[in-house]
């Protein structure tokens, strides 16, 4: 293709993400601030009067540097715990912990339900025990959210941190000490400042999730509410140019949240040495070393792996069979029957798959296109392709599905609105969107680490552009190209966030399912559900792995 | 069609935005003719070579191979031979995978294709290796693994892109001379770049010295050598010291007149007036100071086993000179006089030019 034809290329591809990507947002403003008489402000100045408003938006703030802060608080000392010291199952409890990274938020909300909430194991154990009348608490509130969201999000801390030790060479510990450091200076002068750059790339990903998060808020949440579940409450009330106000402001708050830790990680990084092997993990000397650390490693494990645990168990309880005793007298595979069985069951299973295969191919398909574009025939939008295709990240779930139920939800060619909400394509389409980063950063990452050399002796050797895509890119970006599927399809197949905004019935995705089970105290089913989604996601991602070692 | 025009430069030109470009390089080659380019980074040896493989397209010029012009075709009509400073080897091909895949469209039958694979292989001592995979290879191995992908397909012509540079020092110089034999057993008109003068002279029948996107000079190392057309043919092919100076022409001498010190030097009447010159280090030799000789002080020796460089240091100037001498001639601290050999100083008309 000649020059030209690329650009041209490259600003009908421009144009398509601004369809997808900036003109639903653009028309969540303009409906904040417009009414059948014209412009008014009076949503904005209503949301600017209300203090609950303003509490709402603080209960996101704070929810999300809480997160941080007790992630943080879980994750690092589990991350050093696995990486320098020697205990018995050290693996095994590193692999456990690292876990919850692979699974949709719905289900560690669900097993978390499971385990802890009022119908969960450990207040039926409570209850049995002290023979109480009533469930011995409800988890709600801003407390049990904050459960959640750590239990869920120490992940982050616990994979980058752990990645972090195992980049740092041993030889500069040794350096440390021979320089008369202790291990307290060492950590605070040497591991510290080697880790900032993973610490806060962690502090990112749990306050743009915590920001976005939903399912915990809104399961959990009780009255405590955050501006996402606010947004949906809003939005159910028919308020709709209060929640575009809404959700402008969670959009800013988000926005603002990435500019200042972006802000905070620009100092430069003294990486030096990390080609070396970090030092081997020892046990520690002392009772404290030997016994209390190990000891509290396989709890920590235990703790945050059992909530899996309990959903499992509940999943093959018969419902209407567990009512006042410690542990469910009856377990039967009923409720997995069912879901094959019932047509009404099944459904949302095909739905989830059918529409998350493909938003996960289009996804993938347009984040190859735009690598390509942007990497390889550097067309002058690349700028713009790049930061567009980003930019559905740092925009929280329920924004991005509030702008899309927006913008097509009404009939307007020429403004390129289409009729989609209510169709079996705006689902997909919303999942696309939202898969667009995780699937355009794989794909930029594995063209950029591409030799450019290689095209070009390929074509030395005579082979056309057909040819050394087949024969050289593609099998070259397989393992990008698989990484970016596998987590696009994970999170398309479990999302919450934005199909209970734009779902039908006709399309209702298995996450819909599981709520509504739950409300009609289907617990069992609800978990064989959640118990569905994390093995299938399990099986993806084992799958994706193989498939890359032997390819 | 003339013996050496086999591959033809006419008047390439290709400018870039701030970067190296190139301007009115014309080069012919004969057939089998090794050509080295030759010049510092950013002279254009690089953008010549890719405008040579097609994956730049002049802005002015032709390029015409064995009567062809192919200035309009794209790299994959092209078909030349090319090895990449990096070698570029497909990583997850075999090595025989990747020595066939230049074959690939001629339809061979598997059987045929394999024996082609395997003679090529042959051909740089690689037989046997086939079915390893690239990883497996030492930087010497993959060289030539590039070498005979880029063979294989009996290309028109080789274009090599600093083909040594990525290889151990100790390995460098065996490699350059397999190498050498092997493009001159197939006989393959071949295009090198290279920013090592010792590999040019070594590898190429003529070397084109680039500087700043300009051909310099095109020649043989000795003439490049002997006699260097510009001060950064001089300055670079071999040792120089680059100076300003005078030429003063009285009857049969000539007087150049250099801070402020005389020699004389034979007689060219065009060179009056003010002159840049090189000076090599055999350009002189250490004598007693006397009357009509440069002098000066040693100010650092470099000893070279059965000679030594003297620097030295021009009496009022900063100039200092490299002198070659016996390596007992002179010691640091002495004050020496510069006799003329008669060789190796070159005048170039007008003063400092870049």
């Amino acid at each position: 293709m000649n020059r030209s034809g690329l650009e041209t290329v490259g600003v009908g591809v421009a144009v398509l993400l601004a369809w997808l990507v900036l003109l639903p947002l653009a028309f969540v403003a303009i409906e904040a601030v417009s009414s059948p008489e014209g412009a008014t402000f009076e949503a904005v100045s209503r949301f600017l009067a209300s203090r609950i408003e303003w509490r709402v938006l603080a209960n996101s703030m704070l929810l999300s540097v809480a997160s941080v802060v007790g992630s943080a608080l879980v994750g690092v000392p589990l991350a050093v715990l696995v990486t320098r010291v020697a205990f018995p199952g050290r693996r095994l409890v590193g692999t456990l912990l690292s876990l919850p990274a692979v699974l949709p938020p719905l289900v560690g909300v669900l097993a978390f339900l499971f385990l802890y909430g009022e119908s969960g194991f450990i207040s039926h154990l409570v209850q049995a025990v002290l023979r109480l009348e009533t469930p011995p608490w409800r988890l709600e509130g801003a407390t049990a959210v904050l459960l959640v969201h750590v239990s869920t999000m120490y992940v982050y801390f616990y994979l980058f941190v752990r990645a972090g030790l195992t980049g740092i060479d041993g030889s500069v510990y040794e350096a440390a000490a021979s320089l008369g450091a202790g291990p307290w200076r060492t950590f605070r002068r040497v591991t510290l400042p080697l880790l900032r750059t993973h610490l806060a790339g962690a502090s990112l990903l749990v306050l743009m999730t915590s920001l976005a998060s939903f399912s915990a808020p809104y399961l959990f949440g009780g009255r405590f509410r955050v501006m996402t579940t606010q947004i949906m409450a809003t939005k159910l009330n028919g308020d709709d140019r209060l929640a575009m106000v809404e959700t402008l402001s969670l959009t800013l708050l988000a926005l603002a949240g990435l500019w200042l830790v972006r802000r905070a990680d620009r100092a430069p990084a003294g990486r030096g040495g990390s080609k070396g092997t970090p030092p081997r993990p020892r046990p520690l000397a002392g009772r404290l070393g030997r016994v209390a650390l190990p000891v509290a490693a396989w709890g920590a494990a235990l703790v945050l792996i059992l909530p899996h645990l309990a959903l499992l168990l509940v999943s093959f309880v018969p419902r209407g069979t567990w009512t006042s005793q410690a542990f469910p007298p009856v377990l039967a595979p009923g409720n997995y029957l069912t879901l094959v069985r019932d047509p009404v069951r099944l459904g949302p299973i095909l739905n989830s798959t059918w529409m998350a295969v493909a938003a996960t191919v289009g996804a993938v398909a347009l984040a190859l296109l735009i690598s390509w574009l942007t990497v390889r025939a550097r067309v002058r939008t690349a700028r713009f392709l790049e930061t567009v295709m980003a930019l559905p990240w740092a925009v929280p779930g329920t924004v991005f599905a509030i702008a899309l139920a927006t913008a097509f939800s009404v009939n307007a060619p020429w403004a390129g609105r289409f009729l989609l909400v209510g169709t079996s394509i705006i689902l997909p389409l919303a999942y696309l969107v939202r898969n667009l980063p995780v699937s355009g950063r794989a794909l930029l990452a594995g063209y950029r680490q591409l030799d450019p050399s290689l095209d070009e002796v390929a074509a030395t050797l005579g082979a056309g552009t057909w040819r050394t895509a087949r024969r050289v890119t593609m099998p070259l970006l397989k393992p990008a190209i698989v990484a970016a599927a596998t987590l696009g399809f994970v999170t398309a197949f479990g999302d919450f966030v934005t199909s209970i905004l734009l779902y039908t019935y006709d399309t209702r995705p298995i996450s819909l399912e599981i709520l509504s089970s739950l409300r009609q105290s289907d617990v069992g089913v609800a978990a064989a559900y959640g118990v569905l989604l994390m093995l299938v996601s399990a099986a993806v991602f084992y799958a994706a792995g193989e498939g890359n070692q032997t390819g | 069609m003339n013996q050496s025009d086999y591959l033809i430069l006419d008047g390439l030109g290709k400018r870039f935005d701030g970067g190296a470009g190139v301007r009115d390089v014309s080069i012919s080659l004969a057939r089998g003719e090794i050509l080295a380019l030759l010049g510092p980074s950013g002279s254009g040896k690089t953008t010549t070579l890719r405008l040579l493989a097609g994956f730049e397209q002049p802005d002015a010029g032709k390029i015409v191979v064995d009567g062809t012009d192919v200035t309009a075709l794209a790299p994959v009509a092209r078909r030349f031979g090319m090895v990449f400073q990096h070698y570029a080897l497909f990583p997850h091909l075999t090595v025989a995978q990747n020595v066939g895949f230049g074959l690939e469209g001629l339809k061979l039958d598997a059987a045929a294709l394999a024996d082609r694979v395997e003679r090529v292989l042959g051909a740089v001592d690689l037989a046997g290796f086939g079915a390893r995979s690239i990883a497996s290879l030492s930087g010497g191995q993959q060289q030539r693994v590039a070498v005979a992908r880029a063979l294989a397909p009996e290309p028109p012509v080789l274009l090599l892109d600093e083909p040594l540079s990525n290889l151990d020092p100790s390995l460098r110089e065996r490699t350059r001379r397999e190498l050498r034999e092997l493009i001159q057993r197939i006989g393959i008109t071949t295009v090198l770049v290279t920013h090592e003068q010792e590999e040019a002279f070594d590898l190429a029948d003529r070397i084109a010295v680039l500087n700043g996107g300009r051909l310099e000079q095109l020649g043989t190392p000795e003439q490049l050598y002997r006699a260097p057309v510009t001060p950064f043919v001089a300055g670079f092919i071999g040792r120089a010291t680059l100076a300003d100076g005078h030429v003063a022409v009285e009857g049969q001498r000539g007087l150049l007149t250099v801070a402020g010190q005389r020699t004389p030097i034979p007689v060219s009447p065009s060179m009056a007036g003010a002159v840049r010159i090189a000076v090599r280090p055999e350009a002189f030799r250490l004598a007693a100071v006397g009357a009509e000789r440069w002098s000066g002080r040693i100010v650092a020796r470099r000893y070279l086993g059965n000679t030594a460089l003297f620097r030295v240091g021009l009496d009022g100037s900063g100039l200092e000179l490299e002198v070659e001498g016996g390596p007992d001639e002179a010691k640091i601290g002495d004050q020496v006089g510069l006799e003329p050999t008669g060789k190796g100083l070159y005048l170039y008309p007008g003063a400092a030019q870049g």
